[in-house]
């Protein structure tokens, strides 16, 4: 079974446009990272260069899908009633 | 603190050369640093940068530094620890993820590194003041998460700034007051800030005295042992049993909530120290106590689940190591053998602590040598550093996966 270390939105991460590669934080110092093109594929597991540890990208497929924009991060804050 | 010449004990994770040893291979067990500075007060890490400061108020800094994050208005990796050139004399300071924050003897604030997020209220490309800190008090505690930075300013106020959209900042955003539908108005959290602003108690009189934070929280202690906590909650952390079953949903505190005498069984708190998502606290009765994420053994106390308090959410006989914690809890427990401690430092997903009898303490995530036991299984209850190559330890710091040591 596998165990995430933890799972994050798409919007959380970091990205990296030269690379073409979203980043967040991972708990060794070091970052996971998932690329637009393995997110286009439907692929949903970030992994750290430096560990064994990989989390979960929660995402909406729709907006990596060949010849379709990427979705921006959210500009809205989250809102609280 | 009292400043030392001792020999100072670095391990745990070193992918950038945080460790300061002059190569980037992790180390499982300490190893000795060669020529630190002179009269070591204090000692830090972000992500995978080290910072030290040593009793003249000087910064020295190693490992990462592709933020700048070291200061030395370059990018280059460092592993060997360097001084921060032109500061003034700083007093205190702290690492986020990859930025910095210096308190300067004058009670100015300082920062530098990443910017992404605001983080760093200020725009120059090298460690620079905060401009018209408000009001012209004095900055007497800081604080930085992943995104997000905290001062404590001597008035008792918290002002917060970076990323705020896990609620980490403490206040609502007045210029984006979203027009509810019929008369339910929305209040949101700012997305970032790039201006320290109050952190909003609201009508409460509270003077807040340390600043802490984890990864995506904030946490205020107050002048009368009152803990007050904000931002996410996914693990329990801000003392409430988190609000949904998938972990991948938001779950936010967005204005202080106090945990007062009561969460901590009638004893209020001397000093509060937070992980990414747990957080340990000395109380007035010289009791540790630690809640919040558990999975790694963060929480140092391998107890089995309690009716409503700590909750193991995955199937029994799930982990395959020799104890099975509960996966977080969101009351404190209390950590065993660390009664009276004179000192705790939380990594991401570890802790260090020095016992009263001057023994180094380990436990929680494992996997990059952090509990320097010389294996990568993580460690469920506090177990002992051997420091004999540094002497006993009186001096401990730690970055997201690495580990410092003074010792004389």
């Amino acid at each position: 079974m596998t165990v995430y270390h933890d799972e994050i939105e798409i919007e959380d991460f970091e990205y990296d446009e030269e690379t073409e590669t979203y980043h967040y934080p991972c708990p060794c110092g070091d970052r996971f990272e998932i690329t637009k093109e393995e997110l286009s594929q439907g692929e949903d597991v970030a992994t750290c260069p430096s560990c064994s540890l990989i989390v979960k990208v929660i995402y909406d497929l729709e907006d990596f899908m060949e010849g379709e924009e990427v979705a921006a991060p959210s500009q809205k804050g989250l809102q609280v009633a | 603190m009292a400043a030392s010449s001792g020999s100072l004990l670095a391990w745990g994770a070193n992918s950038f050369g945080q460790l300061a040893l002059g190569h980037t291979r992790d180390c499982l067990i300490p190893e000795v640093v060669d020529h630190p500075p002179e009269g070591i007060v204090s000692l830090a890490g972000g992500a995978g940068h080290t910072t030290l400061l040593t009793e003249s108020g000087k910064v020295f800094m190693c490992g990462s530094n592709f933020k700048g994050q070291l200061g030395l208005g370059h990018t280059q990796n460092m592993y060997r620890l360097v001084e921060v050139p032109d500061l003034p004399r700083i007093v205190k300071v702290t690492c986020g993820w990859d930025h910095t924050l210096a308190i300067t003897d004058k009670g100015h604030l300082f920062s530098w590194g990443s910017n992404m997020f605001g983080q760093l209220a200020q725009n120059a490309r090298r460690p620079a003041r905060i401009p018209a800190f408000p009001s012209g008090q004095k900055v007497v505690d800081i604080a930085a998460g992943l995104r997000h930075s905290l001062a404590v300013t001597e008035d008792g106020r918290v002002w917060s700034w970076g990323s705020g959209v896990k609620g980490q900042l403490g206040r609502f955003d007045d210029q984006a007051r979203a027009g509810g539908q019929a008369g339910a108005e929305l209040r949101v959290v700012p997305e970032k800030s790039d201006q320290p602003q109050p952190v909003d108690f609201g009508e409460e009189t509270v003077k807040i005295v340390q600043a802490a934070a984890g990864a995506n929280h904030s946490v205020g202690l107050s002048d009368e042992g009152v803990v007050y906590v904000w931002g996410e909650n996914k693990r329990g952390q801000l003392g409430e049993e988190p609000s949904s079953d998938s972990v991948a949903k938001a779950d936010i505190i967005p204005l202080p909530k106090a945990l007062d005498r009561e969460f901590f069984g009638g004893r209020s708190v001397l000093r509060i120290h937070s992980g990414w998502t747990h957080m340990v606290a000395m109380l007035d009765d010289k009791t540790v106590v630690a809640w919040g994420r558990n999975d790694y053994g963060q929480l140092g106390c391998p107890t089995e689940p309690e009716g409503g308090d700590a909750e193991a959410e995955g199937e029994p006989g799930e982990d395959n190591g020799e104890q099975s914690p509960s996966k977080y809890s969101c009351t404190p427990i209390e950590v065993p053998t660390l009664q009276g401690c004179s000192q705790i430092a939380c990594g991401a997903e570890h802790n260090l602590a020095i016992t009263e009898d001057q023994v180094l303490l380990a436990w929680g995530w494992n996997e990059h040598g952090m509990c320097g036991d010389a294996r990568v299984i993580d460690v469920h209850t506090p177990k002992k550093v051997d420091t004999r190559l540094g002497g006993k330890p009186v001096l401990i710091g730690s970055g997201a996966g690495h580990c410092l040591a003074l010792c004389e």
